[in-house]
């Protein structure tokens, strides 16, 4: 009895040293994690003690940036590091991420220039400190810093809850016709094409009447579903979505206006004639519809830019929090290379929409088609780049994991992105 | 059980609590340890636990987001595709020859 006790007694000294060994080996990462943020600071704060044009408040902050980055700061002049300490920590990090000519270029920039600069996503922070000082500033004038939430905030126009629900009941009915127009498109085409060489000529008309007002019923569920989509989405500028809606509700009244056409022929010269008419105006409409359709896709793919540039100013949170917590992990590289796929889908979209706009000024089919294509292809790379970007946004998360850190990301958190002047001011300037 | 087998556990509990003494951090007052060298420090890690898997990390749903979003592009773009309507110029060409 004595024995099995003691047997048990050692078998638990065994289990608990186990334990206390797993528990121990994660308290003793982050403890060093902690440690090694604590010297990394102190060291920083030595080297920026040198500069006795500080102050002990600039002192603190400049030291909590990367290591690697606070040579490049201790260099520089001191009214430009005057003007770099009032930044916030993170704003403070993604500026000293530049290299020394352009981070001085920044540093050279009024307070108010500064914000807006580091607002931005590392990219496009780095593409504008690339250009000379009077285009750098011209280009943040057209800029504006926004406070947001989420990525919806960040809008071209606000559409009222109501107009949007009423659009996507609309896009929901046109999408039923759209369908059920295919089919019986489709059954009444075969059996015209079986009576023509039937020969029975009153009833091939008849199909012919019927294959003519399916068409119709496409198309125009077909512009109808575009519409609604546009008057749904945010993405689009209030003058620019009116100008689209108005041209489609007129091209819907020109097709409308042949059915009573249609129904009233007799004869099958009619019929060629009204055929021929349809034809001709739907290619008129062709490539408008096209433009009016990639709009669409192309402000859907702008608001995903914007939930990727806002997803980045969050990470940078999480990540400096998990920093705060002892949890090391280098993801310079990777946000690095995120923030370039979301600069180069931006810029792509931003292209696209300025062929697209061009596409529906335009009065010449060819050169229509030809901006549409171009659009097309722009808005197909973008996609492309985001699809990029969420990979480097799952590794980032997957490095995080394996240094023991989770990333999390706070819905309810504000942070501050660099808008086109245009974003509607939904969103606290 | 056998006596050595008890000896054994108690061993084997015995060497693993020493381990884990001497792994514990430097207490205040004590003389710290030299720091390794930086990229012995990367390396520590797996020195410790040499075969443990790194967990699979849970997406935020702020990323699955995106992901979704991208997909909800890649539908609308199908739903509203003009291409889509190369079946009215087929059947409008049909007519033509009546």
């Amino acid at each position: 009895m004595i024995k099995r006790a003691f047997a048990a007694f050692v078998m638990t000294v065994f289990l608990l040293s186990i334990v206390a060994v797993s528990a121990q080996t994660e308290d003793s990462k982050n403890t060093d994690g902690k440690s090694r943020l604590g010297a990394a600071r102190e060291k920083n704060k030595e080297r920026l003690a040198k500069i006795e044009s500080l102050d002990k408040a600039q002192q603190e902050r400049l030291a909590k940036v990367n290591e690697k980055n606070v040579e490049k700061i201790a260099e520089l002049k001191k009214e430009r590091l005057d003007r770099l300490a009032k930044l916030s920590e993170r704003k403070l990090e993604r500026v000293s991420e530049l290299e020394k000519a352009k981070l001085e270029k920044v540093a050279d920039l009024s307070d108010a220039e500064i914000e807006k600069a580091a607002s931005l996503g590392r990219e496009r922070l780095k593409m504008l400190a690339e250009k000379d000082q009077p285009k750098l500033r011209a280009e943040l004038a057209k800029l504006k810093v926004v406070k947001v939430k989420n990525a919806e905030e960040i809008r071209l126009r606000k559409v009222l809850a109501e107009k949007k629900e009423a659009a996507k009941k609309e896009f929901e009915k046109a999408r039923e016709e759209y369908k059920s127009s295919k089919e019986e498109l489709k059954a009444s085409r075969d059996k015209f094409k079986q009576l023509k060489e039937s020969g029975n000529e009153a009833e091939m008309i008849t199909e012919a009447k019927k294959t003519l007002l399916n068409s119709i019923d496409r198309i125009i569920s077909h512009l109808q579903q575009t519409k609604s989509q546009i008057e749904q989405n945010e993405q689009i500028e209030e003058s620019r979505a009116s100008v689209i809606i108005q041209d489609i509700d007129a091209k819907i009244k020109e097709f409308e206006a042949l059915k009573p056409e249609i129904e009233a022929a007799t004869a099958k010269e009619r019929v060629r004639e009204i055929a021929k008419k349809i034809k001709g105006r739907w290619a008129n409409a062709y490539e408008k519809a096209r433009a009016y359709s990639e709009r669409v896709v192309a402000a859907k793919v702008e608001g995903v830019v914007n939930r990727a540039q806002v997803l980045e100013k969050k990470l940078d949170s999480a990540l400096s929090k998990l920093k705060e917590k002892g949890v090391e992990v280098d993801t310079a590289e990777e946000m690095s290379q995120f923030s370039a796929l979301v600069e180069d889908a931006r810029s792509k979209v931003e292209q696209a929409k300025e062929k697209l706009e061009a596409a529906r000024k335009s009065t010449d089919k060819e050169q229509a088609k030809a901006l549409v294509d171009e659009a097309k292809s722009l808005i197909e790379q973008a996609k492309d780049a985001l699809k990029n970007a969420h990979e480097k946004l799952k590794e980032i998360v997957k490095k995080a994991g394996e240094a023991g850190g989770e990333i999390e990301i706070e819905d309810e958190a504000e942070v501050e992105v660099s808008a086109d002047a245009s974003v509607a001011a939904t969103a606290s300037a | 059980m056998g006596n050595k087998k008890i000896l054994a556990f108690f061993v084997l509990g015995i060497i693993t609590m020493f381990l884990v003494s001497c792994s514990q951090p430097e207490q205040a007052g004590k003389p710290a340890k030299p720091q390794p060298a930086p990229e012995m420090q990367k390396e520590a890690p797996q020195e410790t636990s040499p075969v443990e898997v790194p967990k699979e990390a849970a997406m935020p749903s702020q990323i699955n987001d995106v992901g979704e979003q991208l997909n909800t592009v890649d539908q609308t773009a199908s739903e509203i595709n003009t291409a889509d309507l190369a079946d009215v110029e087929g059947a409008l060409a049909d007519v033509e020859n009546i």
